[in-house]
């Protein structure tokens, strides 16, 4: 499930760089009384965290039983507070307000993470099912993946994320994270100066590919 | 894109730059973007663990060589024996090259060079790796993939090519090569699968279930349900269904050449054959049991139809000076 050994712990071993990494922006911002965005930050940091258990069963991160259950409440959590982000964006660019937030495609990886951590729990309650074993015990029993069209249309959710960040890079690059941008509405808007933007945006490509790749191996 | 700053820190001017556009500003762009994410995926599922098997060197590479011509079989056992050598370290190649395209090609500044490479490895890939789609095989179909998926990655690569010609009055497949050249692209890769469905092989009672019948197994119900209706048609209607598939695909070869006002009824026609001929003859690219590595023709087929449908947008230059 984890496809090979080797080639999980490389993604792994990227996660805990993009945690490190998400990790330093979060105190750094801190530090520095610099504008960043914490809970897309702190949302990285569980991201990378337990992707990497996963990745990695070595780390014990992500075991099965407690562990599972306690990552999946983690993940449903996250989940609302995103979904309930979405709508209150939705909500200020119904009120005209020109920046009105980026919560969507996270509301879609907490989801997919609720997604990945419940079909690890799939195999844990039916003690007959024999297949195969990775992901930390991630199994479907030989079979067809639950819900796998909900697994494919996330996996082409994250490419299509990440070549759309990808896209960006140079406009953020221009940016800079010295130069001022607009925020708020046309008419009452100000500037700020964003912390290291283009690495915030990498961090989002590695993580999504990695999640794709991760729902791409429960393909088999 | 996600650190956006939640509130304003200073009340300096905003200046002009910092209010750059940064989402695709035209329908090239975005096409050139869909091309890249199917790269990306195709390197994903290049990854999968089959792919480094020698059961995909020994036995997968090898059955494209079957039916070809003996020039072209011993071509593909030679690239089939290279990679059996060291499976890992060139599948590992394979899938991190695939990534790569992907990444350049949505990556501005490297857009050209993403674009280039793709079609290099494309045509590699169409060769060594598909057996040029069958198609010299006698038995290649639209239904089954035909030409090859990896041959529309070339086509697609070179009609999104980045142009600065004057876009006002034609359609994304047209700017880098002229009008004439990509309905002739058009009316040769449509015409093509049409007269593919007219092939002795394809005239005969099972020739259609003999593609579908077995495709639903292993993949969702809802593909399956489809397939297996399908398949239930198909039965022994396989001389009437190729004919049929052929006066359609023929009538969308030819609609790109009639007057403007019918192009969009045949271009939604051509998304809706792709669509088809994605569930019913390649289920959905067949992802599930771990042995997928493309998304197969459908996707291309229909992207290739998007980049005719008629645009006024212009080119853009970028932020960073580069036609998109």
């Amino acid at each position: 499930m984890i496809g090979p050994t080797w080639l999980a712990a490389i993604f792994g071993v990227i996660m805990l760089v993009a945690v490190a990494v998400a990790a330093a922006h979060i105190i750094a911002a801190w530090r520095t009384h610099r504008t960043t965005d914490y809970e897309i930050d702190i949302h990285n940091v569980l991201m990378g965290v337990a992707m990497a258990g996963m990745l990695i069963p070595s780390l014990l991160i992500v075991t099965t039983g407690p562990s599972t259950i306690a990552w999946l409440v983690v993940w449903i959590l996250l989940t609302i507070w995103f979904a309930i982000s979405v709508a209150r964006d939705a909500t200020q660019r119904r009120h005209g307000n020109g920046f009105t937030g980026h919560h969507l495609p996270h509301l879609v990886m907490s989801a997919a993470m609720v997604y990945m951590f419940a079909v690890m729990l799939v195999p844990a309650s039916d003690s007959s099912a024999s297949g195969t074993s990775g992901m930390s015990g991630m199994s479907v029993g030989g079979g067809l993946v639950p819900l796998a069209t909900l697994d494919y249309a996330l996996v082409i959710f994250m490419v299509g994320y990440a070549v759309l960040v990808v896209d960006r890079l140079p406009g953020l690059a221009a940016i800079g994270s010295g130069d001022l941008r607009v925020v708020g509405h046309k008419d009452t808007a100000t500037t700020a100066r964003p912390l290291a933007t283009t690495t915030a945006a990498i961090i989002n490509i590695v993580m999504a590919v990695t999640m794709g790749y991760m729902l791409t191996m429960m393909f088999a | 894109m996600s650190q956006v700053p939640r509130t304003a820190t200073s009340t300096a001017a905003p200046t002009p730059h910092a209010v750059r556009p940064l989402v695709p500003t035209d329908w090239r762009r975005w096409l050139q973007l869909a091309l890249a994410a199917i790269w990306v995926f195709d390197g994903i599922l290049q990854y999968q663990t089959y792919m480094f098997s020698s059961d995909f060197s020994a036995s997968f590479l090898p059955g494209m060589a079957e039916g070809n011509p003996e020039w072209i079989a011993s071509s593909i056992l030679w690239a089939a024996h290279i990679v059996e050598g060291n499976p890992v370290l060139i599948n590992a190649g394979f899938a991190t090259l695939q990534l790569g395209i992907g990444v350049a090609i949505a990556f501005r500044p490297t857009l050209r060079v993403g674009l280039a490479v793709s079609i290099v490895w494309s045509l590699g890939v169409w060769w060594f790796g598909e057996g040029l789609g069958m198609l010299l095989t006698g038995g290649a179909s639209a239904l089954a993939g035909a030409p090859g998926a990896v041959l529309l990655y070339a086509v697609l690569a070179l009609l999104l090519w980045p142009t600065v010609k004057d876009t006002s009055t034609s359609f994304v497949a047209a700017q880098p090569v002229g009008v004439p050249a990509a309905k002739t692209v058009w009316v040769v890769l449509w015409g093509g699968l049409a007269a593919l469905n007219l092939q002795p092989s394809q005239l005969t009672a099972d020739s259609v279930n003999s593609t579908v019948s077995g495709m639903g197994d292993g993949q969702p119900g809802w593909v399956s349900f489809l397939i297996n209706r399908f398949a239930e048609i198909s039965d022994h209607n396989g001389v009437a269904l190729s004919i049929i598939g052929a006066i359609i695909l023929a009538l969308v070869a030819v609609g790109i050449i009639l007057p403007r006002r019918w192009t969009r009824a045949v271009l939604v026609a051509a998304v809706v054959v792709a669509a088809f001929i994605w569930v019913m003859g390649e289920a959905l690219g067949a992802p599930f049991g771990g042995q997928g590595t493309d998304v197969n023709s459908g996707p291309l087929l229909a992207l290739i139809a998007l980049a005719y449908w008629p645009t006024t947008t212009k080119a853009v230059t970028t932020s960073t000076g580069v036609l998109a």
